[in-house]
């Protein structure tokens, strides 16, 4: 394995129950990379991040990340190895605090000095978040409540981050900061981004690769300039033909 | 209402407010209806009814032990009986705790007899007087500790990591599960500090009336009814909901007779479901 490969995600089968969702995903993420997942509706985005982070058992295949197998490991001790995971819909604690929900993201580390100079950090990345941090996270608006699950995943110190859905219902002033942070993280932090976009022109524009996933299965996995100029993805994505 | 019956509801109502919150934090929280809660409490009286019997020991003290036995058993319970069962719905749950509930209660038919015990300790007949009405010391005592005990409660779930880990789930468990919370052991604490404090109602129980196996079914009729008085999972929701049945309770008894003193509490129970199904105090989580 080259030392550089960060995750990778082996001929991976995962699902609810009897029904499979997941067949025969491959899929890797280099140290300071950011890689993109688009795909239609259904196509399995949330599910292959939620069997990656380890809230899905998967059935068949393997994942690694920083070279240890952590395919059979439960979902707690992934993000203790440095998974940060930001949910499709945020899934903010809306009854606690904005400096709370923000906490639980370290949940599994002593609250010790380095968490009050990451809580610093994501209060100089999210600037508004500082002001509402004794308010509770239900009175967020929606770019607000993005920033909040994403400085929470922050808050475990990862070194891939994970974000389902960055601009979903955001408007696009928000999304714009929201892409320069996400350059910001991997610049000056050399945070791995794997995020799954529904705007794929978004997506393409930001990350260094792509996997187009249909069905359940990776249908096209190239660098995001060429994905951009694909044909089927153009007619399909960009809704340009 | 004269301030004797005030004072006896009010008194009588701390206790049910301990009592509540346990029963209330598992349902509300891990989602359990503990129909075994009422064998735990007396459970709690019969371990303070040994230690007086074997080293004299004070029921306020003995009470630490009673605590600390039903916090193990209940995260015993948790870990071998419920977590495996919990996914198969409120129903199995439910069997489960009904059939806990039968074999503790013959345990302690077994081992004590179905005759009411008392512990007496030497301080039982003091009181002293408040306005015209008389305080017995021992109910006093009672009540302070249970004050004491439901406040250290709203402390640890406000106040510390493992408290906040545990409303962090009961808010939104994808939102913990993502952010590496381990869900299982949360449940499992909150479920064991619920049987806890059912243990250190039972030696706060023993140190003033007698008790007996008979009980136990009572005693679950009353905590269904404050923990849906004040909302499920709510803490003070409860402590509200036990301190309204003690005066529900205590009026009734002397204004329709002591024959219909439960059937009140029921009927404010059904009540509250009909017109504030969330309780008095409970509201839906923000959002």
């Amino acid at each position: 394995m080259k030392d550089n490969l960060l995750l990778k995600v082996s001929n991976l089968d995962a699902g609810y129950g009897a029904i499979q969702v997941l067949w025969d995903i491959s899929l890797e993420v280099k140290q300071k990379e950011v890689v993109c997942i688009i795909g239609a509706n259904g196509a399995g985005k949330s599910t292959l991040l939620k069997s990656i982070v380890g809230m899905i058992p998967s059935s068949k295949g393997e994942i690694f990340y920083s070279g240890n197998n952590i395919t059979k490991m439960a979902s707690p001790e992934r993000i203790k190895m440095g998974l940060g995971f930001a949910p499709e819909g945020r899934h903010l604690f809306f009854g606690l605090t904005v400096e709370d929900n923000l906490l639980m993201g370290a949940f599994q580390r002593k609250y010790n000095k380095s968490v009050k100079e990451d809580l610093d950090f994501v209060y100089a990345l999210f600037k508004p978040l500082k002001g509402y941090s004794r308010k509770l996270a239900g009175n967020l608006s929606g770019g607000e409540q993005q920033m909040c699950a994403i400085g929470r995943a922050l808050m475990s110190r990862p070194t891939l981050l994970i974000i389902d859905e960055l601009s979903l219902g955001l408007a696009p002033v928000v999304v714009d900061d929201l892409i320069d942070i996400i350059a910001k993280l991997r610049k000056e932090r050399g945070i791995s981004i794997l995020l799954v976009e529904q705007d794929v022109k978004v997506a393409l524009d930001i990350a260094d690769r792509g996997y187009v996933l249909e069905a359940g299965a990776v249908s096209i996995h190239d660098k995001a300039d060429r994905l951009a100029k694909n044909e089927h993805i153009k007619a399909a994505y960009l809704g340009v033909a | 209402m004269s301030l004797q019956m005030l004072i006896n509801a009010i008194l009588l109502g701390g206790l049910y407010a301990l009592m509540g919150i346990g029963f209330s934090l598992q349902w509300g929280i891990s989602g359990i209806i503990n129909l075994s809660y009422g064998a735990m409490v007396i459970l709690g009286s019969y371990i303070s009814l040994e230690f007086f019997n074997l080293f004299h020991l004070d029921p306020f003290i003995s009470m630490i032990m009673s605590g600390a036995i039903l916090f193990v058993i209940g995260a015993a319970i948790y870990r071998t009986l419920l977590q495996p069962l919990i996914k198969g719905g409120i129903v199995f749950t439910l069997i489960l705790t009904f059939a806990l509930r039968l074999v503790i209660e013959n345990i302690i038919l077994k081992v004590w007899s179905a005759d009411y015990r008392t512990i007496r300790v030497t301080y039982a007949g003091s009181n002293f007087q408040f306005g015209d009405a008389y305080i017995p010391l021992i109910k006093f005592l009672a009540f302070i500790v249970a004050g004491i005990l439901i406040y250290l409660t709203y402390l640890f779930m406000m106040k510390t990591k493992t408290g906040k880990g545990i409303q962090a789930v009961a808010l939104d468990k994808e939102g913990a599960q993502a952010v590496g919370i381990d869900v299982e052991k949360m449940y499992l604490i909150n479920f064991a500090l619920g049987t806890a404090l059912a243990g250190l109602t039972g030696s706060l129980w023993a140190s003033i009336y007698s008790f007996s196996p008979h009980l136990l079914g009572s005693i679950v009729g009353k905590v269904f009814i404050i923990a849906i008085l004040g909302g499920l999972g709510n803490i003070w929701g409860a402590a509200a909901g036990g301190l309204l049945l003690g005066i529900a309770e205590t009026t009734g008894a002397v204004f329709f007779g002591s024959e219909w003193q439960e059937a009140l509490g029921m009927v404010i129970m059904v009540s509250v479901l009909v017109w504030r199904p969330y309780g008095l105090m409970g509201k839906k989580f923000f959002g």
